[in-house]
């Protein structure tokens, strides 16, 4: 059985387009580098960078958000490196050399929804793995 | 060295100041000012980090806020961030 529910434009921008958001994402060396864009609560900074080693719990999710990112838009290839151009636009690299815009008109919003989501868990995850390193520091 | 369009030059000029300060927020991004060109931001940044040293060393990250006297975007200071193999820089508030 179906249901629907009914979520607003707003709604949508508040769950996907709020703090945290990703400012760039780097594979290399077994690592991620992840840059975000905090939570007013968390930083006043504008953007916040993290190291998260591939094998661990957090690089697992960041790997697997990267992996639905690119399943959801049919990329075909891993994406290597993502590059944040404000509010809800993003530039992935694949590992071939190939360059996607999200909000390219080709993608339906099903897929563009998709990708913001995978985004989003990125941010989260990332932010949390700081917030979490700040603790242990203090 | 990243290109981050979200940190392109805009005309301040042509903004009111709460206008202005919606459209660098830390959503949208900060703003470098005209006067800094494409072709500025790369010389100047890569003479800093030339200067610096950097190495730019897989998975390592490292900061450095540079103040000016000139202003930048509605600020003075610049921070230049590498993350991994990839450096970039963007207008922040005055200490």
């Amino acid at each position: 059985m179906c249901q629907f529910l009914q979520i607003s434009l707003e709604d949508l921008d508040g769950l996907l387009m709020g703090l945290p958001l990703v400012d760039s994402v780097r594979v290399e060396a077994g690592a991620f580098v992840v840059g975000f864009v905090p939570h007013d609560l968390v930083s006043a900074e504008e953007k916040l960078m993290v190291v998260i080693d591939a094998e661990s719990p957090e690089g697992r999710r960041i790997s697997e958000a990267l992996h639905a990112l690119a399943s959801a838009l049919g990329l075909g290839r891993a994406v290597s490196f993502i590059v944040h151009g404000g509010g809800a636009a993003f530039t992935i690299h694949d590992e071939a050399g190939g360059v996607t815009a999200l909000g390219d008109p080709r993608f339906s919003p099903q897929q563009t929804l998709a990708a913001l989501g995978a985004l989003r868990d990125i941010a989260s995850t990332s932010q949390i793995l700081f917030l979490r390193s700040q603790r242990a520091a203090a | 060295m990243v290109r981050y369009r979200k940190h392109d030059p805009i005309a301040h000029t042509t903004m009111w100041r709460e206008e202005l300060v919606l459209r660098t927020d830390k959503r949208l991004g900060s703003t470098f000012l005209s006067t800094w060109p494409i072709t500025r931001y790369l010389e100047w940044l890569t003479a800093e980090v030339v200067a610096a040293g950097w190495q730019l060393a897989p998975a390592t990250t490292r900061y450095r806020d540079v103040p000016l006297r000139e202003p930048v975007g509605i600020v003075h200071t610049i921070r230049i961030v590498s993350g991994g193999r990839t450096v970039h820089m963007y207008p922040i508030a005055d200490a």
